[in-house]
């Protein structure tokens, strides 16, 4: 579990995942595969939003998406949501989508270094 | 003590459950607004954390919802968002939240919370039980009052201070009545016409001793 939590990326800080597994590495797996598999549901909702230019919608899955980003330490992630956020849903303004494949390259990262956690872990 | 938690983000979701029942909560979960509004009419939960953006139904809807229809029952309800600007804020306490926290939730932040919404919780039960047992006592009272001794012969009525009154005086004393004195047709018979017959008999006796003197 140390040697897990041990180093901090500029994607996801292992020692916000370390105090919200609350010291159980079974329960921080357990965080891990929700966050991997409803954030990819919700990045390709958003994608799909975009798509259709649903903006409202495309505000409000990123809001939720900023949630679950914050909760696991996954800064960058949190402020690109927040950045969608505020801008569909608060300024009532439409986005590029510069801003979403931005999103979506986050996600790929912070999705691969949660797993090479969840690997640490699991073993 | 029950807890519900509605947030439409699962990894807050499963993290506040773990985290409630570690703190010695019971917890229920809703994914969204309706969903936790009906399991707080079936559930009672004694605390609700609720998130703000939420599907089918947000978060400050849902708690003026339960504010206007649970008025005797209170819940202690901490909103738990990612929203954390001031006007935010000011908005979500405005639609009748205890408590305000933003994301991501902090475990320490979140039991201290929970334990000043304990003791509120805990002080609003003394207080209804407190308010029910002055109400049995006033409805007892109430009873008390509605006995009045009257005395079984002369119908005179013994007041607080144990002297007897007219039932009249009495009722005038105690209530914005007063009286006017009057003679029913059934008294009148009975209790009036003898003595007016006597007394005109005694008159007709007396004009008759004087035309004879």
């Amino acid at each position: 579990m140390e040697n897990a939590m041990a180093e901090n990326s500029p994607h996801v800080s292992r020692g916000r995942l370390e105090e919200i597994g609350l010291g159980d590495p079974s329960f921080t797996v357990e965080l891990i595969d929700i966050m991997l598999s409803d954030g990819q549901l919700r990045v390709s909702k958003l994608r799909d939003a975009f798509d259709a230019a649903s903006f409202e919608d495309v505000g409000r899955i990123a809001h939720s998406l900023k949630g679950a980003a914050l909760n696991i330490g996954a800064g960058k992630l949190a402020e690109l949501c927040s950045e969608i956020d505020k801008t569909v849903r608060k300024l009532n303004e439409t986005i590029e989508a510069q801003r979403v494949e931005a999103l979506e390259a986050e996600f790929r990262v912070v999705a691969s270094e949660l797993s090479s956690i969840r690997s640490e872990l699991a073993s | 003590m029950k807890v519900l938690v509605a947030d439409d983000d699962r990894v807050t979701l499963v993290t506040l459950e773990k985290l409630l029942l570690k703190f010695g909560f019971q917890c229920l979960t809703a994914t969204n607004g309706s969903e936790a509004l009906r399991l707080f009419m079936d559930e009672k939960p004694q605390i609700l954390i609720t998130d703000w953006v939420m599907p089918q139904l947000d978060g400050p809807t849902m708690v003026k919802t339960i504010r206007a229809f649970a008025e005797n029952d209170y819940t202690y309800i901490i909103m738990l968002t990612s929203l954390h600007d001031r006007d935010d804020m000011l908005n979500g306490l405005l639609s009748g939240v205890d408590e305000f926290l933003v994301k991501p939730v902090d475990p320490e932040q979140l039991r201290a919370r929970l334990r000043v919404g304990k003791r509120i919780m805990s002080l609003q039960d003394q207080l209804a039980k407190r308010v029910a047992e002055l109400e049995e006592q006033r409805t007892q009272v109430r009873m008390l009052q509605g006995f009045l001794p009257i005395c079984a012969y002369c119908k005179k009525i013994r007041d607080d201070e144990n002297l007897w009154s007219q039932i009249e005086e009495y009722i005038s004393d105690h209530q914005d009545v007063q009286f006017s004195h009057s003679i029913c047709p059934e008294c009148f018979e009975t209790k009036v016409k003898p003595m007016q017959d006597a007394f005109y008999q005694k008159q007709g006796a007396s004009q008759a001793a004087l035309a004879h003197s």
